[in-house]
Order: structure tokens, then C-alpha cells, then sequence
């Protein structure tokens, strides 16, 4: 196969997009698992010493799932764009992009669950700011909203799905 | 050196996290002095964690040394619990930090007792609570340093005190001895390869060579012989144990020791002594603690300081029960609570 071949079969709208899908999941899901994992550490601990710190640990604790939910639908998206046939070079690297957004916000997920583990510590300590401190893990959420916001947005415009 | 990642402390920090929430607090600690009698106090201790060891004493006629016994073994617990949580890479560094940090503490306690011949039972009240109070309360029985060192046969510190003993004898100074025991324990610090647990260490190396260099000076010694070469200030310690009293306080001015070396310099100039000095130093410590347990709270400083906390509160009931067993009231109590 010649390289122009190659290039052409590697840029093909449907390849473009499956590689915004898988950079989203990946990128997001890393993530989301390495703030899941801090946090649920720290959950472990706070309730198996006090078994009433579970409800607040556990809501703590799932946030930092959230970014691999908004990568999840962004792949979702871009994979109905693929199998509705209609997948140009152009939506393609739209795909791309709105892949890239939500997977490189996603990586907030990584912060988030450091910022849940030291408020699940917080609410261990003191139960009287268990809603206080939700304000605290919510915050890097924001970056990731943002990035969710953007990518479906860039799906739209360019009727992707 | 290795960095701890911070999810490897996550879950001692849950763990600790919600012991913090269950550390007797001020207002409890008031309640707790105006109680009527022992019984009362052991009561409302029955309702908490010390529910454990507490329910072993009671029931019975309750004996103040039982109590006590009962507040040791229940420090011990707390502390193997949250030594088992922290990650088995770091585990033998702590605890050459901190066991270690108590038993040369008593092992001072220890000697000073012997040498101002305050008698067992009282050196034995005045130890920190520590992993060998067995080994502690032998040594204290000892009639004199010489049979102190003998005792220790067996242990690390055999050889460290017994190099100093002679010197000891011809001078009658404690510092010899008290300084070897800093040293080995300085030593036992050096292969300490988690870089949090470094810094602590050789924050606590300072402490030691503040305080040597200043009891050498009041004593008219030389330092160089007692200071240990290492800590933060490890470049600046020739310079600071130049001169006199006053020379080594304006020196440590200029360092990360400026604001206790300015309060001691007031303290010196006023009343010619510098005895809440290393009080001062220790709330430094504390502070170093809560800076960084603020700044990464999935880290080393936030179990070091609980533990500091557990011990205090261990210390207050204590004290608490012991001033209820002899009938101090309560506004005299409060007064001595840390």
C-alpha cells in the first residue's frame, strides 16, 4: 500500500473519530479511576474506624466518576456519528477535537480525588460540614463540565450524530 | 530520597481523620473536671473509645496504677492501628521516628531520675507512655547510672551509655550521656530514605542541637563536642555555637528558627533562664505539623500530628483522673491540662 494510500485511509472520517472516542474514554477514565482510587482510600479508613462516615464518603467519593460519564457520551456521540455512515474527513476531526476536550478536562478527575480524600477527611473529623465541604470537591468538576460543555457543542456544530 | 504518592496515605488518613473527630474536645475536657469522683469520670469513658481497655478496670475496686495501665494500653492500640495502616514501604521509618523519639525521651527521663534520686515510682509517672514500659520501669528501679547502664545490656544503647559513663562520673554532668542517647538516636535517622519523614527528622536534629548548644553555653562547655552534624541548619552550626548565650539566640535569628530564638532572647534578657525554650520548640514542630498537614493532608504530617494529639489527650485523662483520685477541684485541674 502506498503512503499516500495509508494517509488516506488514516485520515478517513470514521478513523478520525474513533480515535476522539478512544482518547476521551481513555484519557478520562485514567483519571476518573486514579481520583476514585485516592478517595476511596480514604473512605476505607474513615468508615471502617466510624461506620457513620459512609454516606458522607461515599457521595465524596463517586465525584471524581462524573468526568469518565461525560467522556462516556461523548464517545457515545461520536461512535453514533460513525454508524450513521455519514462520517467526513471534516467531522471527523471534529470528533477528534470534541474527544481531546472532554478527555484532557477529564484529567481533573485526578485533583478532584485528592480534594474528596481531604474532605472526606474533614467530614470524618468534623460531621457538622459534610455539606460544606461538598462545595470543595465540586469545584474542580467545573473544568470538566466545561470541557463536556465545549465538546458537545463542537458535535452539534458539526452535526456529527 | 523517595516521595510518597498521595494515594499511598489516603487510607491512614481516613483512618485518622475520623479518630481526630472522636479526640476528646475542650468543653469535654471541662465536663470532665467537674465530675464528682473517679468512678464518674471512667463512666463517661466507658461511652468512647477507651471503652476497650476502661471496661477492664472498672467493675472492680478501681486502682489509679490500672487506670493508668488501662490509658498506656490503650495509646498503644491507637498507635499499632494506625501504624498498620500507612504503607508497609514507610512503616519501619515511622516507626524509627517516633518509637524510637520515645524511648530516648524516657531513656533521659529515666536518667535524670536516677541522678537527682527522685525513686522509681516517681520516675515511672513522669515517663511518656511508649511500647517498653517494662524495659523503662527495670531501669528505673536502677540505684544508680552505672547499674542503668548494665541494664541496658542487650539494647542498642548498652555501648552509646556506656562510653559516656565515665565521663559522667568525673564531672557529674548528665550531658555526656543525655547527648549520646540524641546522637544514636540522630543516627538511627540517617538511612531514612521518605522525604517527608526526612524532614521531620532533621527538623527534630535542630531541636537537639538548639538545645545542646545553649545548655553548653549556660554550663560553660564547649559545644563542639555534643553537637550532632546534620538537621536544616546543618551549614550554619559552626557559625551559631560560636559565643555566648545571647551570640548563639542572635545567630539562630537569621534562620527558619528566628521567631523562638527572638521569644527566648526576651525570656533571657528578663529572667536570665531559658526554661520554656524547648516548649516553645515542640509548638514549633506542631506547627511545622499543621502547615503541612493544611498543605497535603494525604501525607505523613497529618498521622504525626494525631498522634501528638492522642498522646496529649491520653495525658490529659490522666492527669484528669488522678487529680479527681486526690480531690483537686476543678478550676485547678484545668489549669494544668496541656
Amino acid at each position: 500500500m502506498a503512503f499516500e494510500e495509508v494517509l488516506i485511509t488514516f485520515f478517513s472520517g470514521n478513523v478520525l473519530g474513533a480515535i476522539g472516542a478512544a482518547v476521551a474514554i481513555a484519557l478520562a477514565g485514567l483519571s476518573s479511576a486514579k481520583g476514585l482510587e485516592i478517595a476511596g482510600n480514604t473512605a476505607a479508613g474513615a468508615t471502617g474506624e466510624k461506620e457513620e462516615n459512609f454516606s458522607s464518603a461515599l457521595i465524596l467519593q463517586a465525584m471524581p466518576q462524573t468526568q469518565v460519564i461525560y467522556a462516556f457520551i461523548i464517545g457515545i456521540l461520536i461512535i453514533l456519528g460513525i454508524m450513521a455512515g455519514n462520517m467526513t474527513i471534516e467531522k471527523g476531526f471534529l470528533s477528534l477535537f470534541a474527544g481531546l476536550a472532554v478527555g484532557i478536562t477529564g484529567v481533573s478527575a485526578v485533583n478532584q480525588g485528592k480534594v474528596a480524600s481531604a474532605s472526606i477527611g474533614a467530614a470524618a473529623k468534623n460531621s457538622s460540614i459534610k455539606g460544606k465541604v461538598l462545595i470543595f470537591v465540586v469545584m474542580p468538576e467545573i473544568a470538566a463540565l466545561f470541557g463536556f460543555v465545549v465538546a458537545i457543542m463542537v458535535l452539534i456544530a458539526g452535526s456529527v450524530f | 530520597m523517595k516521595k510518597t504518592k498521595d494515594s499511598a496515605y489516603a487510607y491512614a488518613y481516613g483512618v485518622v481523620s475520623s479518630m481526630t473527630g472522636k479526640l476528646v474536645d475542650e468543653k469535654t475536657y471541662d465536663e470532665l473536671a467537674r465530675f464528682r469522683s473517679v468512678e464518674e469520670v471512667l463512666a463517661f469513658m466507658e461511652g468512647t473509645d477507651y471503652e476497650h481497655e476502661i471496661k477492664k478496670v472498672v467493675g472492680k475496686t478501681i486502682r489509679i496504677k490500672d487506670v493508668e495501665n488501662a490509658l498506656k494500653s490503650h495509646f498503644i492500640r491507637v498507635y499499632e492501628e494506625i501504624v498498620s495502616s500507612i504503607p508497609d514501604t514507610d512503616r519501619a521509618e515511622f516507626n524509627k521516628v517516633i518509637l524510637e523519639g520515645f524511648r530516648s525521651e524516657n531513656l533521659k527521663v529515666v536518667i535524670r531520675g536516677i541522678h537527682s534520686g527522685l525513686g522509681s515510682e516517681k520516675i515511672i509517672e513522669t515517663l511518656e507512655t511508649s511500647m517498653d514500659s517494662k524495659l523503662m520501669a527495670e531501669l528505673a528501679e536502677s540505684k544508680d547510672l552505672e547499674e542503668f547502664t548494665e541494664k541496658l545490656e542487650g539494647t542498642e544503647y548498652h555501648y552509646v551509655t556506656k562510653e559516656e559513663l565515665e565521663k559522667y562520673k568525673e564531672t557529674g554532668d548528665l550531658l555526656p550521656l543525655e547527648n549520646a542517647i540524641d546522637k544514636h538516636l540522630v543516627n538511627s535517622w540517617s538511612k531514612i530514605s521518605c522525604i517527608e519523614i526526612k524532614e521531620f527528622t532533621d527538623i527534630r536534629t535542630d531541636m537537639i542541637n538548639i538545645m545542646t548548644i545553649l545548655r553548653c553555653k549556660i554550663s560553660d562547655i564547649p559545644a563542639k563536642d555534643y553537637v550532632i552534624y546534620g538537621g536544616t541548619l546543618k551549614e550554619h552550626l559552626k557559625e551559631i555555637e560560636k559565643g555566648d548565650v545571647k551570640d548563639v539566640l542572635s545567630s539562630l535569628d537569621k534562620t527558619s528558627y528566628g521567631g523562638v530564638a527572638r521569644e527566648a532572647m526576651n525570656e533571657y534578657e528578663k529572667t536570665g533562664s531559658l526554661v520554656t525554650l524547648e516548649g516553645k520548640m515542640e509548638s514549633d514542630v506542631m506547627k511545622y505539623l499543621k502547615e503541612n498537614a493544611m498543605l497535603k493532608p494525604l501525607g505523613i504530617s497529618s498521622i504525626m500530628l494525631f498522634i501528638n494529639a492522642k498522646r496529649r489527650e491520653v495525658k490529659n485523662l490522666n492527669t484528669i483522673i488522678v487529680c479527681k483520685h486526690y480531690d483537686i477541684p476543678a478550676e485547678e485541674i484545668k489549669e494544668i491540662l496541656m
